[in-house]
């Protein structure tokens, strides 16, 4: 058996001392004796994980998608320079340290006017619908399983599971500068893994 | 029987409009007029593939109300956004910049704006980020009319041609309306109508 993970730190498992280890999409493949295909990054946006998904992996070649969705004001852009994608995040560009995976300095001011004239939370609604459609499309038509996530609760879309940090308990997380609540730790992650299983199961039975 | 149709100006009929022609010229209601069916025509001049994607995905609509289903896609150099001044969705285009820079003209956008876009045509748009969104668009609308169990229809202006249309604008010939304007004339349209039933009844033989 082979699972499809996508998502943001969540499920990269950030702030983990092993994530390789100890993350919730590793604990679920242990469980199910699965094989762990894990392309998630932190600070992926919806936009990142939709563009995986439909172009640049093959859905069908799993058994499984757990896909975990994120803040819907994250977005990217292709840095012909790096020749890569690069991750644009609100927080980010509000509050710049010059971290090495998102923006570099210069493309600070650009990204400040788009949160400023262009990106509104109608916008944002509209284009997370539009993926979460397409996400749950793809899967559909693929004929592959899916079982579909968020972290941000503020979300007004349907979502198998909402992992957000306000719904786990506090000593179940690790706090971090550039999330608000923390990333869920070692604890957090089996509990994740569990509710995860739960669905896995009804999917299944 | 109804037919659903979206896209941009191709679709719209738009310089039969400008020309003061009825839209009763254009492609899609020649398509309707074959089948007999009533036309439901949401395209609009100088849209995005976000607003097609938005009509199909984000706005509630019941396709299943509709027999055949027609989508045409647009430049990937186009992209929407809320203006949450004038209450509507609107759109930026690198594309159209370009025009204006041309021509000296530019739209009724605030001067801030047009700095915005005019950074954002010369430092992030670029073949592989449009490449990119085309094709996302594309299989979106794909597997979504595909799960819909209706016949559809899905063509295309880029000319970056990494995508098999079921037509090609940048591909096909048809009448312009001049040199400069690649608009389909009234005889465009009609060349259009015919093409699209010669690979629709290929694609779909129950339906004829």
């Amino acid at each position: 058996m082979k699972i499809y993970f996508d998502g943001d730190s969540f499920t990269y498992g950030k702030r983990l001392v092993d994530p390789l280890k100890s993350r919730f999409s590793k604990l679920i493949c242990d469980e199910l004796n699965a094989e762990e295909h894990n392309f998630s990054i932190g600070g992926a946006s919806n936009q990142r994980i939709q563009r995986q998904l439909l172009i640049g992996n093959r859905i069908e070649d799993y058994d499984l998608a757990i896909i975990q969705m994120t803040y819907r004001s994250r977005c990217e852009y292709y840095d012909q320079t790096k020749r890569k994608f690069t991750l644009v995040n609100n927080a980010i560009v509000r509050k710049y340290e010059g971290q090495k995976k998102f923006i570099t300095e210069d493309h600070v001011p650009f990204w400040k006017e788009y949160y400023e004239q262009i990106y509104n939370d109608r916008f944002g609604r509209a284009q997370e619908r539009i993926i979460h459609t397409s996400i749950k499309d793809h899967c559909k038509v693929k004929g592959v399983p899916l079982i579909l996530m968020t972290n941000d609760e503020s979300s007004r879309l349907s979502f198998d599971y909402c992992m957000s940090w306000k719904k786990l308990p506090k000593d179940m997380l690790i706090m971090d500068s550039h999330l608000p609540g923390g990333h869920p730790n070692e604890k957090g992650h089996v509990l994740i893994c569990k509710h995860i299983l739960d669905i896995v199961s009804d999917i299944y039975n | 029987m109804k037919l659903y149709f979206d896209g941009d100006s191709f679709t719209y009929g738009g310089a039969l409009h400008d020309q003061t022609h009825s839209l009763e010229h254009r492609w899609s209601k020649r398509i309707c007029n074959y089948f007999g069916a009533e036309e439901t025509n949401l395209s609009k001049n100088g849209v995005s593939n976000d607003h097609v994607l938005r009509h199909l995905f984000a706005d509630g609509r019941n396709l299943e109300q509709y027999d055949i289903i027609f989508i045409q896609l647009t430049f990937p150099q186009r992209f929407h956004f809320w203006d949450k001044k004038k209450n509507k969705w609107r759109t930026y285009s690198t594309r159209s910049l370009e025009w204006s820079r041309d021509n000296n003209k530019l739209h009724n956008l605030d001067p801030k704006f047009i700095d915005f876009i005019n950074y954002y045509a010369d430092h992030y748009y670029t073949d592989k980020l449009g490449m990119t969104n085309e094709l996302i668009a594309y299989n979106s609308i794909v597997s979504h009319l595909k799960l819909l169990g209706k016949p559809f229809f899905i063509s295309g202006l880029s000319n970056y041609g990494h995508i098999k249309y079921d037509l090609s604008f940048s591909k096909f010939k048809y009448m312009t309306v001049s040199k400069q304007d690649l608009h389909p004339s009234i005889l465009g349209h009609q060349q259009i109508a015919k093409k699209v039933l010669s690979i629709l009844r290929n694609k779909y033989e129950d339906l004829f």
